[in-house]
């Protein structure tokens, strides 16, 4: 035992180290010597460069599967999502109606998101579809369709809230409008042949008097079926997206106003999940201060 | 004790001074004066005398081993031997006080908590203390930039210290159990001993001897403790414990030797005294006896590393610097990409823990209890769970040869008589055939062997099958006394009827043994036994077929061709003969001198040749074909002669007949032993004692052998079969890391693609839900697929040299369950309502499952690829780089 458990002394160990990593005697660097070395490294630069070369390869075979226009799946998007405009991170809107500066980037949003919507933009490029039916552009026996024509939504549709008789949105008055849409679901018919409309609502009962009136546009907040089904971006040039707007007309000042607004359709089931706090519905919060 | 030393010696009339100086050239130079009880003060005698005797035989024996032999031989039995009266009964119980009892104390104990403490110290373990820590540390920054949501550092931290925490419990409970066990051995059998103190013989417990105390041990006994021997009629004593060796040795006053350990007159505790009677003066008692200090030795051994804990630093290390490496440059990047501080922090600190295995420490932990399970139901403590791994690691064992291979006892193996080589039954249970025994010869060789004995049994075991009753005797003899009393029935009986008349035991300078008895009435039988050929040469004749016909050429011929035979088996021959004496010559009363001599001692009958050897145990060949079908080398440590060695080798299976030996080779090559380059099969060493005392690696040869089948690579892969959902890997596996990640990110490229394709191919808008759900839908997918590689995987760590087609796909119906279970679990997970918001896993379509399956096959095909080649051709480059 007393041989094996000898302590090795700094000196000894920094000499087999040296030893280790340039062996003088053998011509080892590292416990290999040269042509050891390029062996092994040879080896394993043909063995990775043959994972890589497969790798590539699978890759590309996977490439080739996918269909260059339409995603291969969606069927958990049964419940399209909403969103507002203009859109802040914790979809807040808060200003103050004297600090102009507050609600001017809001203005800007409004009117950049607006701008594919001029009429005149409209007019030119989308055709004038019959009102209250799908717009269904099928393929003709494997013959594509294509590109599919998309129906016009004038920005004269939101009035009060399109920004071109009032050009700050109602937000200099404190009475602002916030837009509402619905995402984009490639094949998708909302509302079954049934009108679909966008409500808001404060978000607590007690709230609601608060919150005061509302006005919505287009009237009732409808969305028209004409603008349904979307046939994704490749095939559907020009796709104009409907967007329902909401003019605040009486809020109280000075008070945190928790909002919330849900598509009404046959076939989308906007119950209160938890965990996804945008499917069918969309909360924001909206606050005006006065000085 | 260092010399110069004085030991002085009370007699009834005179003292004796012995002194002892060391001179320059190392010698002791003795000088013992005699002097008057006068010429000193008395009471300065009395102390004197007292303190002295106390030390004295401890002094007696530093010298001894100081100066060896001449100490002992020229003063000291002497001084000994007028120590007759033995100590006084205070004296022995102050020794008793000051030494502490004749038992081999244990090994010191470890306080319970530092046992519990040290399995929470192991390599892995540190590593995940570390990573708890870290993730401690993390939710605390977390916590502090009022982080409040994510406790998942907190839960990993809690799940690493249990995991911790309850594999330090299993291998504490193993270890406690077994303690336990090892415990219970302790007090075995409590031993007496004939003690003389105060002039009176008295038996008592061994354990009370004292250095100093005269004992008194005969055929029987254990020797109580190590014994300087005074007197010794025959003593003969079995250190078979000690050496292996079960050739009974002598025990006599002479010093033979200048080492304690190989001279005559030290008989050792726990060493067995077959025969005749000794007395001697005890020199050393408990843990400074041979045998205690050989169990400190041992006991030290267990410090060593195992394999395991040596493979799993290895991995730590690597582990470690991989996650440091890693955790350092996504820091680095983190900070150029302009993250805050503490966030890069927190970021490096997941990657440094992600890279812990937590699953390996329970895997390993459970899989060596489970072993250790199994080895239990075999009547195998396990007293360490490392040491399962270490056990079932092992590429060479080095057994003893005598009673691990064999069975320790000489047994006759083959006669020769008739001039025919008959074959008896060496079997433990005497099973085997038996030889045709009725020719006139058999008969008269068997008398030679019953007669020309003088072993006998223990008297009391008539009820105990012969080859387990103990014989009084020695080796060979004992062999023959058995031999004959399984093959003619009561050989005490059969001796009685002829009455022993004159009898010359065996010593090595005439290697014969005569013995005469009466036959009958008025004849008187002359037997002998001794080495064949000194038997040949006294004979005139030899019995064929009941004849006499005279020993000419032609017989000598065929004694010698068997013989040689016989010898080459590595077996003892004994040769027999008699001579019936005429009654005119030797009439009845015939007064025989065994100093003189006064019969014939030539002219004999030659009877037959009889040959011992110690034969192996009924069930080492097949565990020996075991070992070598297992890949493990068996090395056979022996101080036999060779071709002992080499028959018994071959009998179990250890060599196949007609392989060379080193010597062989040697002569065939021309060229010195020590540069024949082949592992060996058999070590011969010279062992004695004094080897014995230093354990086993000592032995170069030995070393040698047993460095030059050291693999390199680790088993960790092999023993963990199921660590396949851990997601590290292993050691092994990291030249499979790439090809892993490669094929599983892939797998999980192609899914996400699928699920996102870009948005502005499609300006498919989807909300943040939506989006996580996929992102889980990913997640699923990549561990699908590391799971079905992982399957892949399992498969091909079957083996590590052979096909998995020639091992078999299934026939380890455990991994075939585990496989399936695992399975199983991957689809719980998967489609198990709820699981999205428990695990975030998303149930996913079937042919996702099917996509990693190329890959995994792909890896198979590799494997196979390297497998052969490495069974192709062993030895060469690619057997050396890629044979994990």
């Amino acid at each position: 035992m007393a041989i094996e458990k000898e302590k090795k002394t700094c000196g000894q160990v920094m000499t087999e180290w040296k030893e280790f990593v340039w062996n003088p005697r053998t011509h080892e660097f590292m416990g290999r010597t040269g042509s050891s070395w390029a062996l092994i490294l040879l080896f394993y630069l043909v063995f990775y460069g043959f994972l890589t070369a497969m790798f590539t390869l699978t890759m590309w075979v996977m490439l080739q599967t996918m269909d260059a226009h339409l995603p291969k799946y969606q069927d958990r998007l049964s419940i399209p999502g909403m969103m507002i405009r203009p859109k802040t991170d914790a979809l807040d809107i808060t200003y103050n109606i004297t600090n102009t500066e507050t609600w001017d980037s809001y203005v800007k949003m409004l009117n950049n998101f607006l701008e594919p919507y001029n009429d005149s933009i409209q007019l030119a490029n989308n055709d004038n579809c019959t009102p209250g039916r799908y717009n269904e552009q099928p393929d003709n026996n494997g013959v594509l369709n294509y590109p599919k024509r998309a129906c016009r939504f004038n920005r004269t549709l939101l009035k009060e809230c399109s920004g071109l008789n009032d050009t700050t949105f109602g937000y200099r008055e404190g009475r602002p409008c916030i837009l509402i849409k619905m995402n984009r679901v490639i094949n998708f018919f909302p509302g079954a042949n049934h009108t679909i409309n966008v409500t808001c609502a404060a978000k607590k009962e007690e709230d609601v008097l608060k919150l005061g009136d509302m006005a919505m546009y287009p009237d009732n907040g409808n969305i028209d079926l004409m603008y349904f089904p979307y046939y994704g971006k490749k095939v559907h040039v020009n796709y104009t997206q409907p967007i329902v707007a909401v003019k605040f007309l009486n809020l109280t000042r000075d008070t945190d106003h928790n909002v919330e607004c849900r598509i009404n359709a046959a076939n989308i089931v906007t119950a209160d999940d938890d965990r996804d706090k945008f499917a069918g519905r969309v909360s924001f919060k909206i606050r005006i201060d006065k000085e | 004790m260092s010399p110069p030393c004085t030991i002085l010696l009370q007699d009834n009339y005179d003292m004796f001074s012995v002194e002892m100086e060391k001179q320059r050239d190392g010698a002791m130079d003795v000088k013992i004066k005699k002097k008057n009880k006068g010429d000193k003060k008395k009471e300065k005698l009395e102390s004197m005398k007292k303190e002295m005797d106390v030390h004295l035989a401890v002094t007696m024996f530093s010298c001894l081993e100081l100066v060896g032999r001449r100490c002992l031989s020229r003063c000291a039995s002497l001084a000994l031997s007028l120590h007759a009266q033995g100590l006084s009964n205070t004296m022995a119980s102050e020794i008793l006080f000051r030494d502490g009892p004749n038992e081999l104390k244990p090994p010191k104990g470890t306080p319970e908590y530092v046992k519990f403490a040290r399995q929470l110290a192991g390599g892995l373990q540190c590593l995940m203390w570390v990573a708890a820590a870290i993730c401690l540390i993390a939710f605390g920054i977390q916590c502090g930039q009022g982080d409040l949501t994510s406790a998942d550092n907190l839960y990993l931290a809690v799940a690493l210290i249990a995991v911790v925490v309850v594999t330090g419990c299993f291998g504490y409970y193993q270890e406690f159990k077994s303690t336990n066990i090892i415990a219970s051995f302790k007090n075995l059998v409590p031993q007496q001993a004939t003690v003389i103190r105060e002039g009176d013989k008295s038996p008592i417990n061994a354990n009370q001897l004292v250095v100093g105390d005269l004992v008194e041990i005969k055929g029987g006994d254990r020797v109580p403790a190590d014994i300087r021997i005074i007197t010794a009629q025959g003593c003969k004593v079995d250190n078979s414990s000690l050496t292996g060796e079960s050739e009974p040795q002598t025990r006599a006053p002479e010093c033979t030797h200048e080492s304690p350990l190989e001279t005559r007159n030290i008989a050792f505790f726990s060493t067995m005294c077959l025969e005749g009677t000794a007395t001697g003066i005890i020199i050393n008692t408990g843990d400074r006896t041979i045998i205690g200090r050989i169990a400190t030795l041992a006991s030290g051994v267990e410090n060593e590393k195992t394999p395991i804990a040596i493979e799993i630093e290895h991995f730590v290390d690597i582990i470690a610097g991989l996650a440091i490496f890693f955790g350092a440059t996504f820091f680095v990047v983190a900070m150029v990409i302009g993250y805050p501080f503490l966030k890069a922090m927190v970021f490096f600190m997941a990657i440094v823990v992600a890279y812990v295995p937590e699953g390996l420490l329970a895997t390993v932990t459970v899989c060596l209890s489970l072993t250790a399970k199994r080895l239990a139901r075999k009547n195998c403590v396990v007293k360490n769970l490392e040491a399962v791994e270490t056990l079932g690691s092992t590429s060479v064992i080095c057994s003893d040869k005598t009673g691990t291979l064999t069975q320790n006892r000489m047994t006759v193996s083959h006669l020769w008589f008739d001039n025919q080589i008959h074959t008896a039954d060496t079997t433990e249970d005497q099973s085997g055939q038996t030889f045709d025994q009725s020719s006139e010869t058999w008969r008269a060789l068997c008398k030679v062997v019953s007669l020309c004995n003088r072993a006998f049994f223990k008297s009391g075991q008539e009820t105990v099958p012969v080859p387990r009753r103990i014989v009084i005797g020695d080796a060979s003899e004992t062999a023959l006394l058995k031999f004959s009393e399984i093959t003619l029935g009561n050989v005490m009986e059969y001796r009685e009827r002829y009455t022993k008349a004159c009898e010359v035991p065996f010593n090595s300078t005439n290697k014969f043994q005569v013995s005469r008895q009466r036959v009958g009435s008025n004849r008187y039988l002359l037997v002998m036994k001794g080495a064949p050929e000194r038997i040949l040469e006294r004979c005139s004749t030899i019995m064929i077929k009941g004849q006499e016909l005279p020993l000419d050429e032609q017989w000598k011929e065929a004694f010698q061709t068997a013989y040689m035979d016989l010898g080459g088996l590595g077996e003892r021959v004994l040769g027999f003969c008699h001579l019936y004496l005429s009654p005119s010559e030797f009439p009845r009363g015939y007064h025989f001198d065994c100093d003189e001599m006064n019969f014939p001692t030539s002219g004999l009958c030659f009877a037959g040749l009889i040959s011992m050897i110690d034969p192996p145990r009924a069930t080492v060949p097949d565990a020996v074909m075991k070992c070598r079908t297992a890949g493990i080398r068996v090395i056979m440590v022996t101080g036999d002669h060779p071709i002992t060695a080499k028959a018994i080798a071959a009998s179990v299976g250890i060599i196949s007949e007609g392989s060379e030996t080193v010597e062989d080779i040697a002569t065939r090559l021309r060229i010195p032993v020590e540069q024949v380059n082949k592992r060996p099969w058999v070590v011969l060493c010279m062992r004695s004692l004094l080897q014995k005392g230093q354990p086993f690696p000592a032995c170069a040869n030995v070393r040698r052998a047993c460095t030059a089948e050291r693999q390199p690579f680790s088993k960790l892969a092999v023993t963990l079969p199921s660590a396949i959902l851990d997601k590290g890997g292993t050691c092994a596996e990291l030249p499979w890391w790439p090809f892993l990640c490669l094929c599983s990110s892939g797998v999980f490229l192609f899914v996400c693609l699928f699920l996102n394709q870009e948005e502005e191919k499609s300006q498919r808008q989807i909300t943040f839900g939506q989006r996580l759900y996929q992102e889980y839908t990913c997640y699923t997918v990549f561990f699908i697929s590391i799971e079905m590689c992982q399957i892949a995987d399992v498969l091909i760590r079957k083996t590590r040299r052979l096909s998995t087609f020639q091992q078999g796909f299934f026939r380890n119906k455990v991994l075939v369950t585990a496989i399936v279970f695992q399975l199983c679990l991957g689809c719980f997970l998967c489609y198990c309502p709820g699981m999205p918001n428990i695990f975030n896993f998303m149930p996913i379509r079937f042919q996702w499952w099917l996509v990693p399956l190329p890959y995994g096959l792909l890896i198979f095909v590799y494997d196979e690829i390297r497998k052969l080649g490495i069974r192709r051709h062993p030895g060469s480059w690619w057997d050396k780089e890629l044979y994990y």
